[in-house]
């Protein structure tokens, strides 16, 4: 029966692994900003994530060719669904919109000319467009004519003749050869696959026309990122597993336990996906991907049992003899990821979770289902004889080595302390995957297209949508100022096109009554080729205008004129909106009522500085708990401290040798010693802290060595990533991994139990 | 019906639309010269300009000498305008159904293409070689709303003059000069 349950049991478990990754499939996996927004932020905090998310991406694109292919891709970006607007040299409006835009022309737009509708003005603006009239572009403006005597459609016009945004910070640079193209979408920047469309889209229109296009936008730099990860992941993986089963196979000759192996982290990763979803409900995918690194430990739990198992021991038997030590081992690390569970930044809060459920489901699997679809086969033990043999023999050696591994912490901490490298480091641009190649072109797309710059804005604030857009208002001819002095390339402000309800209604009340108008009408069309009843639509326009009052800022028809604009949006304390910047930015500060300059760059910084303060505050709290549980389930302090002397040395050393090397510590290399301190707490309980049979340890030793070699080959591939957030975690672990083990087995009979 | 009773009254004067076509289509000189006189209903004086026409290797090229120079070039329905200041305006001629009748009666006179004329308007051929009128009505849909007529008078492949009528009473007509 026995048999044949083994049998039966690793298929098995591989049928529930599969049914595992089907249930996990239908879990709502999150790729947004939410991972690194704090559940309590600030006003800024809140309108730079609410904006990052937003659905209205935009794709930069250069077409490096003639009129006719741009306008045949032009065409076939714009019959994509997600793509609403594809601008060609210039931010020229449509038909719809220009028509909204004219008939409230004295509500929208800039402020009216003093003398708007003197006789002297009406005058020079009618001549100016008798002119129009006769030239080749006249049929187009032949209706338009008799509604503006006062020159004030000619005045929103953009020099070229069309309706624009006036204030984009100027026009698009043209270069011969080459065709600037900005779609607009209706998805958000993190919509990843939706942005590999619009880019399958682009490349097969450029590709059929036979030019070569340029593209970029800040969802295409998440999706750059995202396809960098998953290939270098995929080489990085396929490398590291190769490693790992060349050392495994080397070890137990038995290619079956690779699969038994991967069963706890399997199932643990799966049920803390599971559980984390259901308390969260949904997963970020980065908490999915420290996740799956964070419980590297708990392949630990497998090869213990393989390697201690004696000939002709039952499974279960030596599951039940190791679980103790096991229990102690996982407890320990499982009081860092509660604690981090806690956290108010809800990545950090899913990435404690999601590991401390892995760990949990990854031991109790080890201990209780594991047993049977152990391998028959132990451990060669040759290897790990052969050096023991070695190591035992110079006692000297090892104790000269011990003291060695007290002093090199003291003195690397020491000398990290008094260094003058930098011991922490939050700047958000070391954390960007994009390369120098994609941020160059991204820049030279940005000042071809007048684009606003992504680091700088003015924040807005106010009580209520009414206060901000009077706030913004009053900050927006400040800026205009600073424009004019050169001091700013120029600015986007929703108020420029909408002003504040007051302002609209100040304008119109400005304009004289339709009496006077006619009078004064008549007087300047004294000599002037245009019939007295020429205007009798801009008559109606002006009643018109006086009827409807204030335009409001929900009217949708405003969409497409304020495309580049943000709106006021309600955040935790008050409503939020922002005017942003282009380059050149020459002011240093901006500090208005209810407006101030934000460096965002320095913002994103602050709020990745915050996430590392809290996680080395929470991760402190969970090393004090582990050394309790250490302390408890050692019985005593002396033996707690005994354990935690090797992950204290590794940490220290680790810190040390980063810090001394140049590379100061973030986030991730916090996350990263958490798993160092694992694998120190692992290797102390199952080297000196266990032992079986006689004191010679060589059970022990193979075990831990096969554990160490394992975990030093995947992470030491990890370190060669050149993605920085991998590179860091890879560098860390294995470093950290190396010197546990090292100062494991020269201190490995210190006090062993028998 | 109308088309067919069209080519009927043509052929029985001895000139088809199919003649004028091969006529149009075989004329050895793509630039001619215009004067433009323009009647917009709410002016009192009528507006001119004059330049040069050319059709080449299927564009339409438009250049204004007086009373600003400008040019147009006309590239199937868009149309880029660039003025004196060498300030570039792209646009669709589609954007208006008097630019539009032009465009497309422009290409059909210098460049032989009758078939867009054809689908447009109702055409109706009279006269003979030496003197023939062609009057085109508006079929449908924004360009019957604005268009009431394009009138052109010609001799052999040679067009001497278009007249365009709007329905809002304006009223443009373009001498015709072949070099």
């Amino acid at each position: 029966m026995n048999e044949m349950l083994r049998r039966l049991a690793l298929p098995f478990f591989i049928g529930l692994i599969v049914l595992g990754a089907l249930a996990v499939r239908h879990v709502p996996i999150s790729t947004d900003m939410s991972f690194f927004t704090p559940e309590e932020q600030g006003a800024a905090e809140d309108f730079l994530f609410n904006r990052m998310t937003r659905a209205d991406g935009v794709a930069m694109i250069a077409v490096n060719g003639n009129d006719a292919a741009a306008d045949r891709i032009a065409a076939r970006l714009g019959d994509h669904p997600s793509v609403t607007w594809v601008l060609r040299d210039g931010m020229a409006l449509d038909d719809k919109a220009v028509s909204f835009l004219i008939a409230h022309r004295y509500t929208l737009g800039p402020d009216l000319a003093e003398d708007e509708f003197s006789t002297d003005r009406m005058k020079a603006q009618i001549a100016t467009w008798l002119k129009k009239l006769g030239s080749g572009m006249g049929p187009l403006y032949r209706d338009v004519f008799p509604r503006d005597p006062t020159g004030r459609v000619l005045g929103l016009m953009e020099r070229d003749g069309q309706f624009g945004m006036r204030r984009d910070g100027g026009a698009w640079q043209k270069k011969p050869g080459r065709t600037m193209m900005l779609a607009f979408l209706n998805i958000g920047a993190d919509d990843i696959p939706g942005h590999a469309e619009i880019r399958r889209v682009l490349y097969d229109a450029a590709d059929d026309v036979g030019v070569l296009v340029t593209l970029s936008g800040p969802g295409f730099f998440a999706l750059n990122a995202s396809e960098r990860i998953r290939s270098e992941m995929q080489l990085l993986a396929a490398l590291a597993t190769v490693g790992v089963a060349i050392v495994l196979f080397a070890a137990f000759r038995a290619p079956i336990i690779l699969i038994t192996i991967a069963l706890p982290v399997g199932f643990g990763l799966i049920g803390g996906i599971l559980m984390t979803s259901w308390i969260f409900g949904s997963v970020h995918g980065v908490a999915i991907a420290f996740g799956s690194v964070m419980i590297g430990v708990a392949v630990d739990y497998p090869v213990h049992l393989a390697s201690f198992r004696r000939p002709d021991e039952a499974g279960y038997a030596v599951a039940r003899r190791l679980f103790p030590v096991m229990i102690l081992g996982a407890a320990t690390t499982l009081a860092g990821f509660v604690i981090l569970s806690q956290s108010s930044f809800p990545g950090l809060a899913q990435i404690g979770t999601l590991t401390a459920t892995a760990i949990v489901i990854a031991v109790l699997f080890s201990r209780y289902l594991l047993p049977l679809a152990l391998p028959e086969r132990g451990l060669d033990l040759r290897p790990g004889r052969f050096l023991w043999a070695g190591l035992r023999a110079r006692p000297g050696l090892r104790r000269g080595v011990r003291y060695l591994f007290y002093a090199l912490p003291l003195a690397g901490l020491a000398a990290a302390m008094f260094s003058v490298n930098a011991l922490w480091d939050d700047d958000i641009r070391h954390l960007r995957m994009a390369s120098e190649t994609e941020i160059r072109l991204d820049r030279e797309l940005r000042t071809r297209l007048g684009m606003p710059d992504i680091s700088h804005m003015i924040l807005i604030r106010g009580g209520s949508r009414d206060e901000v857009m009077k706030n913004q208002w009053r900050a927006s001819q400040l800026l205009e100022q600073q424009v004019k002095e050169g001091r700013l390339g120029g600015y986007l402000s929703i108020t420029d096109i909408v002003p504040p309800p007051s302002i609209q209604q100040a304008r119109l009340d400005r304009i004289p009554d339709i009496g006077e108008l006619r009078t004064r009408l008549n007087q300047v069309l004294v000599g002037l080729p245009v019939k007295p009843d020429a205007f009798d639509p801009f008559f109606d326009d002006i009643l018109a205008a006086k009827r409807h009052g204030p335009v409001s800022l929900d009217v949708p028809a405003l969409h497409d004129l304020t495309l580049m604009m943000s709106t006021p949006v309600e955040a935790a304390d008050g409503w939020v909106n922002a005017i942003q910047l282009v380059p050149p930015i020459g002011i240093q500060t901006f500090d208005v009522e209810g407006a101030t300059l934000i460096n965002l760059r320095e913002m994103a910084s602050g709020i990745v500085a915050d996430y590392r303060t809290e996680g080395l505050e929470l991760l402190l709290v969970g090393a004090v708990c582990g050394f309790v549980i250490v302390i408890v389930g050692r019985r005593g302090a002396r033996a707690g401290l005994r354990v935690a002397r090797v992950p204290v040395i590794a940490v220290a050393v680790t810190v040390a040798v980063l810090v001394l090397s140049g590379t100061p510590l973030s986030f991730f290399h916090l996350l990263a010693l958490v798993l160092v301190v694992s694998i120190g707490v692992d290797y102390e309980l199952f080297f000196a802290g266990y032992r079986e049979g006689p004191a010679a340890g060589e059970h022990s030793f193979g075990s831990v060595m096969l554990c160490f070699v394992s975990t030093f080959v995947v992470f030491a591939v990890l370190a060669t990533s050149k993605i920085p957030m991998l590179h860091n975690i890879g560098l860390t672990v294995a470093l950290g991994a190396a010197v546990s083990f090292l100062v494991t087995i020269v201190r490995g009979d210190e006090g062993a139990p028998s | 019906m109308l088309v067919l009773a069209c080519a009927t009254s043509a052929a029985a004067s001895g000139w088809t639309l199919d003649e004028l076509a091969a006529a149009l289509q075989g004329r050895t000189s793509d630039q001619v010269r215009y004067t433009e006189r323009r009647d917009i209903s709410y002016l009192s004086q009528p507006l001119f300009s004059e330049g040069v026409m050319r059709f080449e290797d299927g564009v339409l090229l438009k250049n204004v000498t007086a009373p600003d120079p400008e040019t147009f070039e006309v590239r199937g329905d868009q149309v880029i305008h660039t003025d004196a200041d060498k300030t570039e305006t792209r646009f669709d001629s589609g954007r208006n159904p008097m630019l539009r009748g032009l465009v497309v009666t422009l290409r059909a006179i210098l460049g032989g293409d009758m078939a867009p004329l054809r689908d447009l308007f109702d055409l109706e051929l009279s006269g003979d070689e030496n003197a023939w009128q062609l009057a085109m009505t508006p079929r449908e849909g924004v360009l019957r709303d604005y268009l009431r007529v394009i009138a052109l008078d010609g001799r052999s492949g040679d067009v001497r003059q278009i007249r365009i009528d709007e329905r809002n009473g304006d009223k443009t007509v373009i001498q015709i000069e072949h070099e």
